[in-house]
């Protein structure tokens, strides 16, 4: 980004002059013009003489300034073709010895970071080309282009607008997090239980106890490579963005940290591995501690020494190949970076050895290798036009790639998915919502189904599923047992109440099967089974144990047939259930059975979706949005809830499960509050941000921030006192 | 191994890579069966990739939670590619 920065046409002294000199002769083309119209209505001939020689003069001073801007014009034209082709050049020449590069479509290879600057180089270098012909027109005062050329450089502008932006709130939120961290190390000075301990100073000069020195020292300097600038930065650990070449010093730095210890990845190879160590460990100590043997200073017999030894090594590795990013698999099934494999390889070995076991014979090895995998015996690159076949018919071929995909996983797991997912208005899961969005939208393009514009938002709630892009207009033709198993799932319960959505969706009904009590149980039951395998895998990966108890629970009363007397029980609270669907469906129902068609008004609409649920539910996808890096989108809604509630969802962490539970109940207590209670609740935020920007401590970007929140802010205490006025 | 190659396995086969993920530090890629003159069948396959004494084998991937898995990554990044061609 250092370089992108400092892209001459953005600013230059050149550039400075040139816009002064315009500005000259345009002051004196118009003088000129003046005068000849003034030269017109003059008789006096010694008065026509002066004013004849100043118009010389002016066509004279015309005449040179043109020359000058035009000479400064091609002077910043050469400048920035310099540096185009030698960052070109520069682009180009560095990709040695990467990993992370990335094939162009003109068939160079460069690395992935520098993609965006080298196309938007590339395009600049054509826009100058062109210059140089003709140019007629100033681009935002800074350099001169063809005219044609302008929506051009207006895209290019705004796509370096963008990856600034992009830039600037990619690790955001951590580095905010991270300042509160440190924070937190610095107020324990104050604190009473450590008042005894020694403190010490902190490479930003604040005081610490001495114990936290190293971890805040650490911190800081991981900060100073988060705050790095570069363009395409990489993910690492999907907690933050880096240039490739801080990637291995994050890494180093990170891992010595408390902080970062939960961020680092395990893999889950090597911890049976570790727990098989920690075992053998275990046993040595038993030993040593029942044969009287002599111990060593580790308290282990001298007999198991070396075999200590090496466990110890391997253990070694196996932890530190945690920060590695090429691991290859070890014969013992461990995944070690490359750079320890020789001497994790040579320990296995000694091992082994120690232990009397006989090491795999190679054909064994081979033999194994053949059942369950197939070599590569080569690769290569397709010809020219397999190429250019790929490229033109891309989407087409891994579209139907994975529609065969989706069959193979079922498509009733997938309806399910949809409807569910369109009722989540109703049915709180956030847990489900990025699989289920991506399977949805799969679905729904599939089946076509569209998506309702962004623009469609007349009111809030609707915006909110727009915004999540989970709002589908669905076509008739689609599946009527779509909407029949929405409409079961709602009254069983597994979907709680009847959103907008589903609505919605039970007018696209034309014709529903006559709704006998067999008919009824047996769709519950066929549905209920059917979402009980797709359920079962979901159930396996879910934190949330209680909302599975209480589906599953549903579910079970649908289809359990084991014992005679719970069945029974089971069959006639279904058979309640379904003589309450009857009277509960009844006022959608037509008399000869059919789903009435009709559109909800916006007053039932609001009154199925509650303000608190919406802002619940966009508390969701601001949690969605920060685990996908997507922090453009998390800012957007981390605003919506503010401006609801006036809390700041940045102040809380959203990986402590704790804090994040309390500051749910402080949203449903807020959408509580009366408006009064909310102005005081905001002028106070306002009093901090302005005390924040008077003090003039903040960075510029946090100045912007400030100022943002602070127009939020007003603004929404105008609108509360607005509906405290209509109270 | 990269997106657009062609891979030939030891029992002749050839598949183009389509695409391909990382999961849990395991590379997994997504490929259709080519023919003789290089055009795409209708076989479409899931594969692990390992590393065996320094050469790749890849390994069909047939366990349903992993496909499901694979199948909606792939699917995300086509959506996710799709979006951005439309914004563009």
């Amino acid at each position: 980004m250092d370089q992108l920065f400092n892209i001459p046409f953005l600013n230059t002294l050149e550039s400075d002059k040139i816009k002064l000199l315009s500005k000259d002769l345009k002051a004196y083309k118009s003088e000129l013009k003046k005068l000849k119209t003034q030269i017109e209505q003059v008789v006096d001939e010694e008065k026509r003489a002066s004013i004849l020689k100043d118009i010389e003069e002016y066509e004279n001073n015309i005449k040179n300034l043109e020359a000058k801007i035009r000479s400064l014009i091609e002077e910043v034209a050469v400048r920035i073709e310099a540096h185009v082709d030698k960052r070109l050049d520069e682009i180009l020449n560095n990709n040695n010895e990467s990993k992370f590069l990335v094939g162009l479509s003109d068939g160079k290879t460069i690395l992935r970071k520098d993609v965006s600057e080298y196309e938007l180089l590339i395009k600049l270098k054509e826009v100058l080309e062109r210059a140089k012909d003709s140019y007629d027109i100033c681009f935002k005062n800074l350099m001169f282009i063809n005219k044609k050329d302008k929506e051009e450089m207006n895209n290019l502008y705004l796509k370096y607008e963008k990856i600034k932006d992009n830039y600037e709130g990619l690790n955001g939120i951590l580095v905010f997090k991270l300042e509160e961290y440190l924070r937190s190390l610095e107020s324990k000075f104050v604190e009473a239980e450590y008042q005894a301990e020694v403190k010490e100073k902190t490479l930003r000069d604040t005081l610490v106890l001495k114990s936290d020195v190293k971890e805040y020292n650490l911190i800081c300097e991981i900060i100073k490579l988060l705050r790095d600038k570069d363009l395409g930065m990489i993910e690492v650990w999907e907690v933050a963005f880096l240039k490739e070449e801080n990637i291995l010093k994050f890494k180093t730095l990170a891992s010595s940290t408390e902080y970062f210890k939960k961020y680092i990845p395990v893999i889950p190879q090597n911890e049976k591995i570790i727990e098989e160590i920690k075992s053998r460990l275990k046993e040595m100590f038993i030993k040593a501690k029942n044969s009287g043997e002599k111990l060593n200073e580790n308290g282990i017999g001298l007999s198991d020494e070396k075999e200590y030894e090496l466990l110890n090594k391997r253990y070694q590795i196996l932890e530190k190949s945690r920060y590695s990013s090429d691991l290859e698999e070890m014969t013992d099934g461990a995944l070690i970076g490359n750079e320890y494999k020789e001497e994790y390889d040579s320990i296995i070995k000694s091992i082994n050895s120690l232990r009397k076991i006989d090491e795999p014979k190679y054909e064994d090895t081979l033999v194994k290798i053949d059942e369950k995998l197939k070599k590569v015996t080569s690769i290569r690159k397709p010809k020219k036009e397999t190429l250019e076949f790929i490229n033109n018919n891309k989407t087409k071929i891994i579209g139907v790639g994975l529609a065969i995909g989706v069959t193979l996983i079922g498509i009733p797991a997938l309806a399910s998915s949809l409807i569910y997912l369109n009722c989540l208005a109703g049915f709180k899961d956030s847990e489900f919502v990025p699989i289920c969005n991506t399977i949805n939208e799969f679905l729904a393009s599939i089946c076509g189904a569209k998506r309702v514009p962004m623009d469609y938002a007349p009111n809030f709630p609707v915006m909110y599923q727009n915004a999540k892009g989970v709002m589908y207009t669905i076509d008739t033709s689609i599946n009527t047992v779509l909407q029949e198993i929405l409409f079961c799932l709602a009254k069983l319960g597994i979907i709680t109440g009847l959103g907008y959505t589903s609505v919605h969706l039970i007018k696209g009904v034309r014709d529903v099967p006559k709704k006998e009590k067999t008919s009824v149980l047996t769709k519950l039951k066929d549905i209920a089974s059917s979402l009980k395998s797709s359920l079962k895998s979901r159930k396996e990966n879910s934190k949330d144990d209680e909302l599975f108890k209480e589906i599953e629970e549903n579910v079970n009363l649908a289809i359990s047939d084991s014992d005679k007397t719970n069945r029974e029980k089971i069959e006639q609270k279904i058979e309640d259930r379904a003589s309450n669907i009857e009277e509960e469906i009844s006022p959608y129902l037509e008399d000869d059975g059919k789903i009435k068609v009709e559109i909800p008004t916006d007053e039932e609409i609001m009154k199925e979706i509650s303000d608190e649920n919406v802002v619940l539910a966009v508390l969701d996808n601001y949690h969605d949005a920060l685990m996908n890096n997507e922090t453009e989108l998390a800012m957007k809604y981390r605003n919506v809830i503010l401006k609801y509630t006036g809390l700041d969802v940045l102040e809380i962490n959203p990986y402590d499960n704790i804090f994040w539970k309390d500051f749910i109940l402080k949203i449903k207590h807020s959408m509580t509050l009366k408006p009064d209670i909310l102005i005081e609740r905001f002028e106070a935020k306002a009093m901090v941000l302005q005390k924040k920007l008077d003090d003039g401590t903040l960075t510029v970007k946090e100045v912007r921030q400030a100022n943002l929140d602070l127009d939020l802010i007003n603004n929404r205490i105008e609108e509360l006192r607005g509906m405290k006025r209509e109270m | 191994m990269e997106i657009n190659d062609i891979i030939t396995l030891q029992d002749n086969r050839e598949y183009l890579i389509l695409d391909r993920v990382s999961l849990n530090n395991i590379y997994y890629d997504y490929g259709v069966l080519v023919d003789k003159d290089e055009n795409p069948t209708g076989d479409y396959i899931y594969f692990k990739e390992t590393m065996k004494n320094n050469e790749i084998y890849v390994e069909e991937v047939q366990d349903k939670d992993t496909l499901e898995t694979l199948i909606s990554m792939f699917t995300l990044k086509v959506l996710n590619k799709t979006n951005e061609e439309q914004e563009d």
